[in-house]
C-alpha cells in the first residue's frame, strides 16, 4: 500500500513538475545570462534552414547582447502553429496571403517609427508597399493613414525554368533545330501562349500518349501567373470586390486545361500531384515554375543545368503582357513582444541589413531586398556558394529576369533600353494577398475539380462552367468583404 | 466497520484517488473542456485573428453549414463521402471473419500463430505510414498497381476510384484487428456445442452458420459499433491518402479544413456538434435493434 501511494504521489509530482517546467519555458522570460532573448519563427527547406542558421549566428556575433531563439516549422503547418500559439514569437514570418488578417487583428506591431524614409527608399517599392495597411479604411497598400506592419523578407517572382539537359535531349530526339528552340527561350522576348504550346508539343512529340511514365513539357500551371499573363484576374479590374470572370479569364483557364486535355503536354488531373521539383530535378519534365529561393536547393545538385524564361502571354487579349505572380512574405514583430526594440532591430537587419542581404543572395536564397544590390545579383562575380574551381557561372544565367519582374513596368536597370526594346515583362502580387481568408479561392479550386473542368476538352464546355460560377464567386467575395469590412 | 478498517478504507480511497487524478485531469482538459468549448464556439461567430466572440446570431454557423453555398456544398460532399466510405466496414468484417475461421480450422493449425501475427501487423501500424505506403501503391504515374497491370487508372483524380482505393486500403488495414476479435470470440465458444453437432453429423459449413456465426454476434456487434464510430471520424484517409482530393474529403477533414486551416472555428465546431449528434443517433439505433440479432446468454 505504501509503495502504491508513494508511486502515485511521485507520478503526480513528476507530472506537476513537468507541467510547471513547461510553463516556465514559455512564460515570456526574455533575459538569459544577461542577454536579451528574441524568439523567431520561420519555415523553409533544409537549404533555407542552413541559411537561417548562418544568418542568426552572424547576427549574434554582431550583437553579443542578444540571443536569437529560432523555431523552424514545415511550411504546411507553420500558420496552424502560429494561429494556435497564444504568445506569438517576437519576430516571425508572415506570408502575404495571411498578412491582412493578422495586421487587422492588431497582432503585428506598426513599424513606421522604427525606420527612416531613406531606409525604406532603398528597398523595392513592390515589396515594402505591400505591407502597409490602413486599419480604419481597411485597405491594403501605401496610402494616407496606412501604417507599415512588416518588413519584406523577399519578393518571390515565380517564373518558368527549363532543364537544359532534358531540353537538349528532346531537341535531338525530335530532330528540332537547337538554335530555333533556344531563340524562343529569350528573357527579353516572352512567348505567346500559342508559341509555348507548340514548342511544348514539338519537344514531347516522341512521347507516347499514355499517362504513365512519360515525359511532360510542364508539370502544372501557376494559375495566378497564367491569369495575369492572360490579361485576367479573379477580380474586376476597377473594383476588387466584384468577381472578374470575363473573356480573358475564360481564355486563360481554357488554355491551362487544354495544355493537358488537348495538347497533352501537361499531366491531366489523373496524373497530376507528383512533386514538380522532384520531376524537374529527375528530368521528368522540361519546364517547371521556380522562384529565386529554389536556387539554393538546385545548386545542391551540380548535374542540374537550368535557366529561366518569362511567363508566356495571351496575344489574343489586347492588354495582356507577360506578368509573373510575385509571392512574398514579411518579417512581422509581435505587438505584445516584451523586447520590441531588439525584435524590430533583428527583423530590420534580416530585411535590409547589407550583411544579411549579401549572405542570402550568395547562398541562393533570394534576390536582395535592397535595390542597389541588384547589379551584384546579376553578376557572376562575388562569393556565390555554387561556384567551384571548374565552374564559375552562376545559374540561372538569365536571373536578371527575376530583377526585371520585380522592377515592374519600369526599366530601372536598362535591360530593355540596352536591347533597344520596351519593357514587356511585369509582376503582380498573388491574388490571396488582397483578400481576407482563402475560402473564396478554395471553393473555386474545388469547383473546377468537382465539375471535372480539368478533364474537359471542349472550350465551350469550359466556358459554360466558368460562366455558371460567376454568381458563386460573387457570393463568396461578398461574404468575405462583409466579414472583413463589416 | 471498525476504526482500523475505516482508516484502511480511507487510505485506499486516497491512494485510488491519487491514481485516478491524472486521467481525470486529462479527461477534464481534453474531453470535458473541449466539449464545452465546441458548444460555445458553435453558437458564436469567433474571429480567430481578432480573438473575438459574437453571439448576436447564435445559429448562424448551423445555417451556414446547411444553406450557405460557400460552405454547404463542401459539407454535404464530406457527409456523402464519409457515409460511402463506411462500405469498407462490412467488407473488412467479412474478410476478418473468413481469415479467423480459416486460422481456427484444423486445416491451418500449423503456422496459425505466425499468420495471426502477420495479419494483425496492419492493426498496430501507424495510420500515417499505411496511408503513405498505399498512396505510393495507388499512384497513377509510378504506383505499384498501375505498373503491375500496365494500366493507367486515375486512382486519385476520379471521385469514385479514390473511394474504391480507400475502401481497399481500409479493408486491408482493418482485417487484422477484426480477425483477432473474431478468434477471441471463437475461442470462447464451448467445444461441447461442436461435439454435439458432430454427433448429429453436421457439416463444417452447417456448424459455422448454426453455431459459430450466431455465437459471434456479440463480437460482430462490438466491431460494428466501434468501426462505424471510427469510420465517421475518419481523417487520415482524406488528409494523407487523398491529399484533400474532393472525392476523399470526410466530415472530420471538413472540420479540420475550416477550423484549423481556414480559421473558422465556429463553423467547424458546429460541424463537430452535428457529427457528434449523428454518431449518437446511429449508435442508439444500433443498440436499439441489437436485441433482434445479437445472441445473449
Amino acid at each position: 500500500m505504501k509503495f502504491k501511494k508513494l508511486a502515485a504521489m511521485m507520478l503526480s509530482s513528476l507530472m506537476l513538475v513537468s507541467a510547471c517546467a513547461l510553463t516556465a519555458c514559455d512564460n515570456g522570460e526574455n533575459v538569459t545570462d544577461g542577454k536579451t532573448k528574441v524568439s523567431f519563427w520561420y519555415w523553409g527547406s533544409s537549404a533555407e534552414v542552413s541559411v537561417y542558421n548562418q544568418l542568426i549566428n552572424t547576427y549574434m556575433d554582431l550583437n553579443d547582447d542578444v540571443v536569437i531563439v529560432p523555431t523552424h516549422y514545415e511550411s504546411t503547418t507553420y500558420m496552424t502553429k502560429f494561429q494556435s500559439e497564444k504568445t506569438k514569437p517576437d519576430v516571425f514570418f508572415m506570408p502575404d496571403t495571411d498578412f491582412v488578417q493578422w495586421a487587422d487583428a492588431g497582432t503585428m506591431l506598426p513599424l513606421d517609427s522604427y525606420v527612416t524614409a531613406s531606409e525604406i527608399g532603398g528597398l523595392w517599392e513592390t515589396g515594402i508597399n505591400e505591407y502597409y495597411y490602413n486599419m480604419d479604411a481597411k485597405t491594403l497598400g501605401k496610402s494616407s493613414g496606412a501604417k507599415l506592419y512588416g518588413f519584406p523578407k523577399d519578393l518571390g517572382p515565380v517564373t518558368l525554368a527549363y532543364n537544359k539537359t532534358v531540353l537538349d535531349r528532346q531537341i535531338a530526339a525530335n530532330k528540332l533545330n537547337s538554335a530555333d528552340v533556344y531563340a524562343k527561350l529569350n528573357k527579353l522576348q516572352p512567348m505567346t501562349w500559342d508559341e509555348f504550346a507548340q514548342l511544348c508539343k514539338d519537344l514531347t512529340a516522341d512521347q507516347n500518349t499514355s499517362g504513365a511514365n512519360r515525359l511532360y513539357a510542364i508539370p502544372y500551371c501557376e494559375m495566378d501567373a497564367m491569369l495575369y499573363s492572360g490579361g485576367a484576374d479573379y477580380f474586376d479590374k476597377n473594383d476588387r470586390t466584384k468577381q472578374g470572370i470575363d473573356e480573358a479569364f475564360i481564355q486563360a483557364i481554357t488554355y491551362i486545361v487544354q495544355l493537358a486535355t488537348v495538347h497533352g503536354v501537361m499531366p491531366d488531373s489523373d496524373h497530376s500531384g507528383d512533386n514538380a521539383y522532384t520531376l524537374f530535378e529527375n528530368g521528368k519534365t522540361i519546364f517547371t515554375w521556380i522562384g529565386p529561393w529554389d536556387n539554393a536547393d538546385f545548386w545542391a545538385n551540380p548535374d542540374l543545368k537550368y535557366d529561366i524564361i518569362p511567363v508566356p502571354y495571351n496575344s489574343n487579349i489586347a492588354h495582356a503582357k507577360s506578368t509573373s505572380m510575385i509571392g512574398s512574405m514579411c518579417y512581422g514583430v509581435s505587438a505584445r513582444s516584451n523586447v520590441k526594440e531588439e525584435a524590430v532591430k533583428f527583423a530590420k537587419w534580416l530585411c535590409m541589413g547589407s550583411e544579411c542581404q549579401n549572405m542570402t543572395m550568395y547562398l541562393g536564397q533570394q534576390v536582395p531586398n535592397i535595390k542597389s544590390l541588384a547589379s551584384a545579383y546579376i553578376s557572376d562575380e562575388g562569393d556565390w556558394v555554387c561556384k567551384t574551381a571548374t565552374n564559375t557561372k552562376v545559374l540561372p544565367e538569365s536571373r536578371s529576369l527575376f530583377v526585371d519582374i520585380m522592377d515592374g513596368d519600369s526599366d530601372t536597370f536598362g535591360f530593355w533600353a540596352a536591347a533597344g526594346k520596351t519593357d514587356v515583362i511585369s509582376g503582380r502580387t498573388r491574388a490571396l494577398y488582397y483578400t481576407y481568408g482563402s475560402t473564396w479561392k478554395d471553393n473555386f479550386t474545388d469547383y473546377l475539380a468537382t465539375q471535372h473542368v480539368w478533364d474537359m476538352k471542349s472550350a465551350d464546355d469550359i466556358r459554360a462552367k466558368l460562366e455558371a460560377y460567376r454568381t458563386n464567386l460573387q457570393h463568396d467575395l461578398d461574404g468575405m468583404y462583409s466579414y472583413w469590412r463589416g | 466497520m471498525t476504526k482500523s478498517n475505516r482508516k484502511l478504507y480511507t487510505k485506499e480511497k486516497r491512494t485510488a484517488f491519487a491514481f485516478i487524478t491524472l486521467p481525470l485531469i486529462g479527461f477534464s482538459v481534453f474531453t470535458l473542456f473541449s466539449l464545452v468549448a465546441v458548444l460555445v464556439f458553435s453558437f458564436a461567430d469567433y474571429n480567430t485573428y481578432r480573438e473575438t466572440f459574437d453571439f448576436s446570431k447564435p445559429f448562424q454557423n448551423f445555417v451556414n453549414l446547411f444553406t450557405n453555398d460557400t460552405y454547404s456544398n463542401a459539407f454535404f460532399r464530406s457527409i456523402g463521402n464519409t457515409v460511402l466510405l463506411l462500405i469498407g466496414i462490412p467488407i473488412g468484417m467479412v474478410a476478418g471473419l473468413f481469415v479467423a475461421a480459416l486460422l481456427q480450422s484444423k486445416a491451418v493449425k500449423k503456422g496459425s500463430k505466425v499468420f495471426q501475427v502477420l495479419y494483425y501487423l496492419p492493426a498496430v501500424t501507424s495510420a500515417v505510414a499505411v496511408n503513405l505506403v498505399f498512396r505510393y501503391i495507388f499512384n497513377p504515374s509510378y504506383g505499384l498497381i498501375n505498373r503491375l497491370f500496365d494500366a493507367d487508372i486515375p486512382w486519385f483524380s476520379n471521385e469514385w476510384l479514390i473511394k474504391i482505393a480507400i475502401i481497399l486500403k481500409n479493408t486491408w488495414s482493418s482485417m487484422g484487428g477484426t480477425m483477432i476479435l473474431y478468434i477471441a470470440g471463437m475461442l470462447a465458444i464451448p467445444q461441447s456445442y461442436y461435439e454435439s453437432a458432430d454427433v448429429d453429423g453436421a457439416s463444417p459449413l452447417r456448424k459455422f452458420f448454426s453455431i459459430t456465426f450466431p455465437l459471434l454476434t456479440p463480437t460482430t456487434f462490438y466491431i460494428i459499433i466501434t468501426s462505424v464510430i471510427g469510420g465517421l471520424q475518419s481523417y487520415a484517409d482524406a488528409q494523407i491518402f487523398g491529399a484533400g482530393a474532393a472525392g476523399s474529403q470526410t466530415i472530420v477533414w471538413f472540420i479540420w479544413n475550416y477550423g484549423i486551416n481556414q480559421g473558422k472555428q465556429g463553423l467547424a465546431s458546429a460541424a463537430s456538434l452535428v457529427l457528434a449528434v449523428f454518431i449518437m443517433i446511429v449508435t442508439v439505433i444500433q443498440f436499439r435493434y441489437s436485441n433482434k440479432w445479437v445472441y445473449e446468454d
